[in-house]
Protein backbone atom coordinates (compact mmCIF):
# COMPACT_ATOMS: atom_id res chain seq x y z
CA UNK A 1 0.00 0.00 0.00
CA UNK A 2 2.77 2.43 0.98
CA UNK A 3 4.71 1.36 -2.09
CA UNK A 4 1.71 1.99 -4.36
CA UNK A 5 1.12 5.45 -2.90
CA UNK A 6 4.81 6.33 -3.02
CA UNK A 7 5.29 5.25 -6.65
CA UNK A 8 2.07 6.96 -7.78
CA UNK A 9 3.01 10.18 -5.95
CA UNK A 10 6.38 10.19 -7.72
CA UNK A 11 4.63 9.88 -11.09
CA UNK A 12 2.13 12.62 -10.24
CA UNK A 13 4.89 15.01 -9.11
CA UNK A 14 6.97 14.32 -12.23
CA UNK A 15 3.86 14.86 -14.41
CA UNK A 16 3.30 18.08 -12.45
CA UNK A 17 6.74 19.41 -13.40
CA UNK A 18 6.27 18.39 -17.05
CA UNK A 19 2.87 20.11 -17.16
CA UNK A 20 4.37 23.17 -15.47
CA UNK A 21 7.03 23.30 -18.19
CA UNK A 22 4.44 23.17 -20.98
CA UNK A 23 2.20 25.77 -19.35
CA UNK A 24 5.19 28.02 -18.71
CA UNK A 25 6.22 27.84 -22.38
CA UNK A 26 2.71 28.82 -23.38
CA UNK A 27 2.70 31.61 -20.78
CA UNK A 28 6.00 32.97 -22.15
CA UNK A 29 4.70 32.89 -25.71
CA UNK A 30 1.28 34.42 -25.07
CA UNK A 31 1.77 36.39 -21.84
CA UNK A 32 -1.65 35.18 -20.69
CA UNK A 33 -1.87 35.81 -16.91
CA UNK A 34 -4.36 32.96 -16.40
CA UNK A 35 -1.68 30.46 -17.46
CA UNK A 36 0.61 31.88 -14.81
CA UNK A 37 -2.07 31.39 -12.15
CA UNK A 38 -2.48 27.75 -13.24
CA UNK A 39 1.31 27.30 -13.26
CA UNK A 40 1.57 28.65 -9.72
CA UNK A 41 -1.21 26.28 -8.58
CA UNK A 42 0.49 23.30 -10.25
CA UNK A 43 3.86 24.14 -8.65
CA UNK A 44 2.48 24.47 -5.12
CA UNK A 45 0.29 21.38 -5.41
CA UNK A 46 3.19 19.35 -6.84
CA UNK A 47 5.34 20.48 -3.91
CA UNK A 48 2.72 19.21 -1.45
CA UNK A 49 2.27 15.89 -3.29
CA UNK A 50 6.04 15.55 -3.66
CA UNK A 51 6.62 16.12 0.05
CA UNK A 52 4.12 13.38 0.95
CA UNK A 53 5.84 11.18 -1.66
CA UNK A 54 9.24 11.82 -0.09
CA UNK A 55 7.94 10.96 3.38
CA UNK A 56 6.33 7.79 2.01
CA UNK A 57 9.65 6.95 0.34
CA UNK A 58 11.51 7.34 3.63
CA UNK A 59 8.92 5.17 5.37
CA UNK A 60 9.13 2.55 2.63
CA UNK A 61 12.91 2.52 2.81
CA UNK A 62 12.70 2.10 6.60
CA UNK A 63 10.29 -0.83 6.31
CA UNK A 64 12.04 -2.63 3.47
CA UNK A 65 15.73 -2.09 4.19
CA UNK A 66 15.76 -0.69 7.73
CA UNK A 67 17.55 2.49 6.59
CA UNK A 68 15.87 5.87 6.35
CA UNK A 69 17.33 6.91 3.01
CA UNK A 70 18.64 5.00 0.01
CA UNK A 71 19.84 6.58 -3.25
CA UNK A 72 17.34 4.51 -5.15
CA UNK A 73 16.25 5.73 -8.59
CA UNK A 74 12.64 6.68 -7.90
CA UNK A 75 13.32 8.45 -4.63
CA UNK A 76 16.30 10.35 -6.08
CA UNK A 77 14.23 11.49 -9.06
CA UNK A 78 11.49 12.70 -6.72
CA UNK A 79 14.00 14.62 -4.59
CA UNK A 80 15.50 16.35 -7.64
CA UNK A 81 12.08 17.24 -9.09
CA UNK A 82 11.04 18.57 -5.70
CA UNK A 83 14.17 20.78 -5.54
CA UNK A 84 13.45 22.08 -9.05
CA UNK A 85 9.91 23.01 -7.96
CA UNK A 86 11.36 24.79 -4.92
CA UNK A 87 13.53 26.80 -7.32
CA UNK A 88 10.44 27.84 -9.30
CA UNK A 89 8.60 29.02 -6.18
CA UNK A 90 11.65 30.82 -4.75
CA UNK A 91 12.28 32.76 -7.99
CA UNK A 92 8.63 33.78 -8.14
CA UNK A 93 8.49 34.97 -4.58
CA UNK A 94 11.83 36.76 -4.30
CA UNK A 95 11.61 39.48 -6.93
CA UNK A 96 10.37 42.98 -6.24
CA UNK A 97 8.73 43.20 -9.66
CA UNK A 98 5.97 40.53 -9.83
CA UNK A 99 5.76 40.43 -13.64
CA UNK A 100 9.48 39.77 -13.93
CA UNK A 101 9.39 37.11 -11.22
CA UNK A 102 6.62 35.27 -13.06
CA UNK A 103 8.55 35.30 -16.33
CA UNK A 104 11.81 34.22 -14.73
CA UNK A 105 10.08 31.41 -12.88
CA UNK A 106 8.45 30.29 -16.14
CA UNK A 107 11.87 30.17 -17.83
CA UNK A 108 13.17 28.07 -14.93
CA UNK A 109 10.21 25.68 -15.19
CA UNK A 110 10.73 25.34 -18.95
CA UNK A 111 14.46 24.59 -18.58
CA UNK A 112 13.70 22.13 -15.75
CA UNK A 113 11.16 20.28 -17.89
CA UNK A 114 13.71 20.04 -20.72
CA UNK A 115 16.27 18.75 -18.21
CA UNK A 116 13.84 16.13 -16.84
CA UNK A 117 14.54 13.40 -19.46
CA UNK A 118 18.29 14.01 -19.09
CA UNK A 119 18.06 13.64 -15.31
CA UNK A 120 16.04 10.42 -15.66
CA UNK A 121 18.52 9.11 -18.22
CA UNK A 122 21.52 9.87 -16.02
CA UNK A 123 19.77 8.20 -13.07
CA UNK A 124 19.14 5.08 -15.13
CA UNK A 125 22.73 5.10 -16.31
CA UNK A 126 23.92 5.53 -12.72
CA UNK A 127 21.75 2.61 -11.63
CA UNK A 128 23.25 0.30 -14.26
CA UNK A 129 26.80 1.20 -13.23
CA UNK A 130 26.07 1.18 -9.47
CA UNK A 131 23.30 -1.42 -9.14
CA UNK A 132 20.96 -0.94 -6.19
CA UNK A 133 17.88 -2.98 -5.36
CA UNK A 134 14.61 -1.10 -5.82
CA UNK A 135 11.19 -1.77 -4.38
CA UNK A 136 9.97 -2.91 -7.81
CA UNK A 137 10.18 -6.58 -6.85
CA UNK A 138 7.38 -6.34 -4.29
CA UNK A 139 4.87 -5.36 -6.96
CA UNK A 140 5.15 -8.37 -9.26
CA UNK A 141 3.91 -8.40 -12.81
CA UNK A 142 0.51 -7.00 -11.91
CA UNK A 143 0.33 -3.43 -13.18
CA UNK A 144 -3.25 -2.40 -12.63
CA UNK A 145 -3.15 -1.47 -8.89
CA UNK A 146 -0.48 1.12 -9.52
CA UNK A 147 -2.25 2.51 -12.57
CA UNK A 148 -5.46 2.77 -10.57
CA UNK A 149 -3.71 4.56 -7.68
CA UNK A 150 -1.97 6.85 -10.16
CA UNK A 151 -5.29 7.66 -11.87
CA UNK A 152 -6.99 8.47 -8.58
CA UNK A 153 -4.13 10.65 -7.34
CA UNK A 154 -3.93 12.44 -10.69
CA UNK A 155 -7.65 13.24 -10.49
CA UNK A 156 -7.17 14.52 -6.94
CA UNK A 157 -4.17 16.55 -8.13
CA UNK A 158 -6.14 18.11 -10.99
CA UNK A 159 -8.98 18.93 -8.58
CA UNK A 160 -6.67 20.66 -6.11
CA UNK A 161 -4.95 22.58 -8.93
CA UNK A 162 -8.28 23.80 -10.30
CA UNK A 163 -9.51 24.82 -6.86
CA UNK A 164 -6.28 26.72 -6.14
CA UNK A 165 -6.21 28.38 -9.55
CA UNK A 166 -9.82 29.60 -9.15
CA UNK A 167 -9.10 30.93 -5.68
CA UNK A 168 -5.87 32.68 -6.79
CA UNK A 169 -7.50 34.16 -9.88
CA UNK A 170 -10.32 35.60 -7.76
CA UNK A 171 -7.82 36.94 -5.25
CA UNK A 172 -5.69 38.50 -7.97
CA UNK A 173 -8.69 40.24 -9.52
CA UNK A 174 -9.65 41.81 -6.22
CA UNK A 175 -6.10 42.89 -5.32
CA UNK A 176 -4.66 46.08 -6.82
CA UNK A 177 -1.98 45.52 -9.46
CA UNK A 178 1.54 46.34 -8.33
CA UNK A 179 4.85 46.96 -10.04
CA UNK A 180 5.02 49.38 -12.93
CA UNK A 181 6.48 47.91 -16.14
CA UNK A 182 8.85 50.84 -16.67
CA UNK A 183 10.78 50.19 -13.48
CA UNK A 184 11.15 46.51 -14.39
CA UNK A 185 14.77 45.96 -15.22
CA UNK A 186 17.37 43.62 -13.85
CA UNK B 1 27.24 44.05 -37.06
CA UNK B 2 26.95 40.40 -37.84
CA UNK B 3 25.75 37.91 -35.24
CA UNK B 4 29.21 36.44 -34.69
CA UNK B 5 30.81 39.85 -34.26
CA UNK B 6 28.16 40.80 -31.70
CA UNK B 7 29.00 37.66 -29.70
CA UNK B 8 32.73 38.38 -29.77
CA UNK B 9 32.24 42.05 -28.89
CA UNK B 10 30.21 41.16 -25.76
CA UNK B 11 32.65 38.39 -24.77
CA UNK B 12 35.62 40.68 -25.46
CA UNK B 13 34.12 43.40 -23.29
CA UNK B 14 33.69 41.01 -20.35
CA UNK B 15 37.16 39.53 -20.74
CA UNK B 16 38.75 42.97 -21.05
CA UNK B 17 37.02 44.02 -17.84
CA UNK B 18 38.35 40.87 -16.23
CA UNK B 19 41.90 41.43 -17.50
CA UNK B 20 41.82 44.93 -16.04
CA UNK B 21 40.19 44.17 -12.68
CA UNK B 22 41.14 40.48 -12.27
CA UNK B 23 38.60 40.22 -9.44
CA UNK B 24 36.76 37.10 -10.65
CA UNK B 25 39.89 35.21 -11.71
CA UNK B 26 41.65 35.92 -8.43
CA UNK B 27 38.55 34.88 -6.48
CA UNK B 28 38.03 31.66 -8.43
CA UNK B 29 41.70 30.59 -8.48
CA UNK B 30 42.19 31.26 -4.76
CA UNK B 31 38.94 29.49 -3.92
CA UNK B 32 40.05 26.43 -5.93
CA UNK B 33 43.40 26.24 -4.14
CA UNK B 34 41.74 26.71 -0.74
CA UNK B 35 39.22 23.93 -1.38
CA UNK B 36 42.10 21.62 -2.34
CA UNK B 37 43.87 22.55 0.91
CA UNK B 38 40.68 21.92 2.92
CA UNK B 39 40.26 18.52 1.25
CA UNK B 40 43.90 17.61 2.00
CA UNK B 41 43.45 18.25 5.69
CA UNK B 42 39.91 16.98 6.12
CA UNK B 43 40.42 13.60 4.46
CA UNK B 44 41.32 10.65 6.59
CA UNK B 45 44.96 9.68 5.82
CA UNK B 46 43.87 6.12 5.06
CA UNK B 47 41.63 7.30 2.20
CA UNK B 48 43.28 6.89 -1.18
CA UNK B 49 42.82 10.33 -2.78
CA UNK B 50 42.76 8.91 -6.30
CA UNK B 51 39.63 6.87 -5.48
CA UNK B 52 37.62 10.04 -4.80
CA UNK B 53 39.52 12.48 -7.04
CA UNK B 54 36.68 12.67 -9.60
CA UNK B 55 34.25 13.83 -6.94
CA UNK B 56 36.70 16.32 -5.39
CA UNK B 57 37.58 17.82 -8.78
CA UNK B 58 33.97 18.30 -9.86
CA UNK B 59 32.81 19.67 -6.52
CA UNK B 60 35.57 22.27 -6.76
CA UNK B 61 34.79 23.09 -10.42
CA UNK B 62 31.07 23.54 -9.63
CA UNK B 63 31.54 25.80 -6.62
CA UNK B 64 34.39 27.83 -8.11
CA UNK B 65 32.26 28.27 -11.24
CA UNK B 66 29.29 29.47 -9.23
CA UNK B 67 31.51 31.93 -7.39
CA UNK B 68 32.51 33.46 -10.72
CA UNK B 69 29.01 33.34 -12.19
CA UNK B 70 27.59 35.38 -9.34
CA UNK B 71 29.65 38.34 -10.51
CA UNK B 72 28.70 37.95 -14.18
CA UNK B 73 25.40 39.83 -13.98
CA UNK B 74 25.74 41.79 -10.75
CA UNK B 75 28.49 43.54 -12.72
CA UNK B 76 25.94 44.58 -15.34
CA UNK B 77 23.50 45.64 -12.66
CA UNK B 78 25.87 48.27 -11.30
CA UNK B 79 25.07 51.69 -12.73
CA UNK B 80 22.41 50.05 -14.95
CA UNK B 81 24.97 48.89 -17.51
CA UNK B 82 22.51 46.21 -18.60
CA UNK B 83 19.99 48.79 -19.78
CA UNK B 84 22.72 50.31 -21.92
CA UNK B 85 23.48 47.00 -23.59
CA UNK B 86 19.80 46.23 -24.14
CA UNK B 87 19.32 49.61 -25.78
CA UNK B 88 21.97 48.84 -28.40
CA UNK B 89 20.77 46.79 -31.39
CA UNK B 90 22.46 43.64 -30.09
CA UNK B 91 20.56 40.43 -30.66
CA UNK B 92 19.43 38.89 -27.34
CA UNK B 93 20.82 35.48 -28.33
CA UNK B 94 24.16 37.09 -29.25
CA UNK B 95 24.18 38.84 -25.87
CA UNK B 96 23.64 35.50 -24.12
CA UNK B 97 26.26 33.69 -26.20
CA UNK B 98 28.78 36.50 -25.59
CA UNK B 99 28.29 36.38 -21.82
CA UNK B 100 28.40 32.58 -21.97
CA UNK B 101 31.64 32.62 -23.93
CA UNK B 102 33.35 34.99 -21.49
CA UNK B 103 32.17 32.90 -18.51
CA UNK B 104 33.33 29.73 -20.26
CA UNK B 105 36.85 31.09 -20.87
CA UNK B 106 37.14 32.02 -17.18
CA UNK B 107 35.83 28.65 -16.03
CA UNK B 108 38.12 26.70 -18.36
CA UNK B 109 41.12 28.63 -17.05
CA UNK B 110 39.98 27.90 -13.49
CA UNK B 111 39.41 24.22 -14.34
CA UNK B 112 42.95 23.97 -15.67
CA UNK B 113 44.26 25.45 -12.43
CA UNK B 114 42.05 23.05 -10.42
CA UNK B 115 43.42 20.02 -12.28
CA UNK B 116 47.01 21.17 -11.86
CA UNK B 117 46.59 21.96 -8.15
CA UNK B 118 44.90 18.62 -7.42
CA UNK B 119 47.50 16.85 -9.53
CA UNK B 120 50.20 18.48 -7.41
CA UNK B 121 48.58 18.06 -3.97
CA UNK B 122 47.24 14.53 -4.44
CA UNK B 123 49.79 13.15 -6.94
CA UNK B 124 47.14 12.39 -9.58
CA UNK B 125 48.37 10.81 -12.85
CA UNK B 126 47.00 13.53 -15.14
CA UNK B 127 49.56 13.09 -17.92
CA UNK B 128 48.35 9.76 -19.25
CA UNK B 129 44.71 10.73 -19.70
CA UNK B 130 44.98 14.43 -20.53
CA UNK B 131 43.08 14.21 -23.82
CA UNK B 132 40.07 12.44 -22.30
CA UNK B 133 40.08 14.61 -19.19
CA UNK B 134 40.28 17.73 -21.35
CA UNK B 135 37.29 16.62 -23.42
CA UNK B 136 35.18 15.83 -20.36
CA UNK B 137 36.13 19.11 -18.70
CA UNK B 138 35.36 21.05 -21.89
CA UNK B 139 31.88 19.60 -22.48
CA UNK B 140 31.04 19.61 -18.78
CA UNK B 141 32.03 23.27 -18.48
CA UNK B 142 30.07 24.24 -21.62
CA UNK B 143 26.90 22.66 -20.21
CA UNK B 144 27.51 24.17 -16.79
CA UNK B 145 28.09 27.67 -18.12
CA UNK B 146 25.12 27.55 -20.53
CA UNK B 147 22.70 26.88 -17.66
CA UNK B 148 24.77 29.03 -15.30
CA UNK B 149 24.84 32.16 -17.46
CA UNK B 150 21.09 31.98 -17.99
CA UNK B 151 20.24 31.70 -14.31
CA UNK B 152 22.91 34.07 -13.04
CA UNK B 153 20.87 36.72 -14.88
CA UNK B 154 17.76 35.45 -13.08
CA UNK B 155 19.45 35.29 -9.66
CA UNK B 156 20.91 38.79 -10.06
CA UNK B 157 17.42 40.24 -10.40
CA UNK B 158 16.05 38.67 -7.21
CA UNK B 159 16.35 39.90 -3.65
CA UNK B 160 18.38 36.81 -2.73
CA UNK B 161 21.03 37.55 -5.38
CA UNK B 162 23.91 35.10 -5.65
CA UNK B 163 22.61 33.03 -2.74
CA UNK B 164 19.92 31.72 -5.06
CA UNK B 165 22.35 30.52 -7.73
CA UNK B 166 23.37 27.15 -6.20
CA UNK B 167 19.74 26.40 -5.31
CA UNK B 168 18.74 26.89 -8.95
CA UNK B 169 21.76 25.32 -10.62
CA UNK B 170 22.66 22.20 -8.66
CA UNK B 171 19.48 20.17 -9.38
CA UNK B 172 19.64 21.16 -13.06
CA UNK B 173 23.30 20.15 -13.29
CA UNK B 174 22.68 16.65 -11.93
CA UNK B 175 23.48 14.96 -15.31
CA UNK B 176 26.77 16.88 -15.58
CA UNK B 177 27.74 15.78 -12.07
CA UNK B 178 26.88 12.11 -12.71
CA UNK B 179 28.57 11.80 -16.10
CA UNK B 180 31.47 14.16 -15.36
CA UNK B 181 32.57 12.64 -12.06
CA UNK B 182 32.33 9.01 -13.14
CA UNK B 183 34.21 9.63 -16.39
CA UNK B 184 36.95 11.63 -14.64
CA UNK B 185 37.25 8.94 -12.00
CA UNK B 186 37.55 6.12 -14.54
CA UNK B 187 40.19 7.95 -16.58
CA UNK B 188 42.25 8.76 -13.50
CA UNK B 189 42.16 5.09 -12.54
CA UNK B 190 43.79 4.34 -15.88
CA UNK B 191 40.79 3.05 -17.82
CA UNK B 192 40.86 3.50 -21.62
CA UNK B 193 39.13 6.46 -23.26
CA UNK B 194 36.72 4.13 -25.06
CA UNK B 195 35.15 3.18 -21.74
CA UNK B 196 33.96 6.74 -21.08
CA UNK B 197 32.84 7.43 -24.63
CA UNK B 198 29.17 7.26 -23.57
CA UNK B 199 29.75 9.83 -20.81
CA UNK B 200 31.47 12.22 -23.20
CA UNK B 201 28.56 11.89 -25.62
CA UNK B 202 26.01 12.63 -22.89
CA UNK B 203 27.99 15.65 -21.66
CA UNK B 204 28.21 16.93 -25.24
CA UNK B 205 24.44 16.44 -25.70
CA UNK B 206 23.71 18.30 -22.45
CA UNK B 207 26.02 21.13 -23.54
CA UNK B 208 24.47 21.42 -27.00
CA UNK B 209 20.88 21.34 -25.72
CA UNK B 210 21.37 24.03 -23.11
CA UNK B 211 23.48 26.37 -25.25
CA UNK B 212 20.62 26.36 -27.80
CA UNK B 213 17.87 26.59 -25.15
CA UNK B 214 19.73 29.38 -23.34
CA UNK B 215 20.14 31.43 -26.52
CA UNK B 216 16.44 30.96 -27.34
CA UNK B 217 14.94 31.83 -23.95
CA UNK B 218 17.38 34.55 -22.85
CA UNK B 219 15.20 37.25 -24.38
CA UNK B 220 12.46 36.44 -21.86
CA UNK B 221 14.91 36.80 -18.98
CA UNK B 222 16.22 40.29 -19.79
CA UNK B 223 13.24 41.87 -21.53
CA UNK B 224 10.39 43.60 -19.72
Amino acid sequence: MIFLLHAALVWVTVCGLAALGLISLRFLLTGDERLDVIGQAIARTSLAFGLIGLLMGVLLSRLEWATLWRWEGRLTLLLLVWLLLIGYVVIRDSTDVPSRGRRHAAVYALVSAIDLPLIEFSLRWYRTSHPIETAESTLGPDRWPILLTFGMLLTLFAGVVLWRARRDAAWRQSAPTSGSPTSARI
Amino acid sequence: MTFMRQIFTIAGKDLLLEVRSRERVVGMFTFAVLVAVVFSFSLDPTVQAIRIAGAMLWVTILFAGMLGLGRSFTLEKEQDALVGILLTPVDRSAFFLGKFLANLVLLLATTLVIFLVYGLFFQLPLGGAWAGLGMIALFGCIGFMAVGTLFSAVAASTRLGDTLLPILLLPLLFPVVVFGTSATQLLLLGRPLLEVYGNVRMLAAFALIFVVVGALVFGWVVED
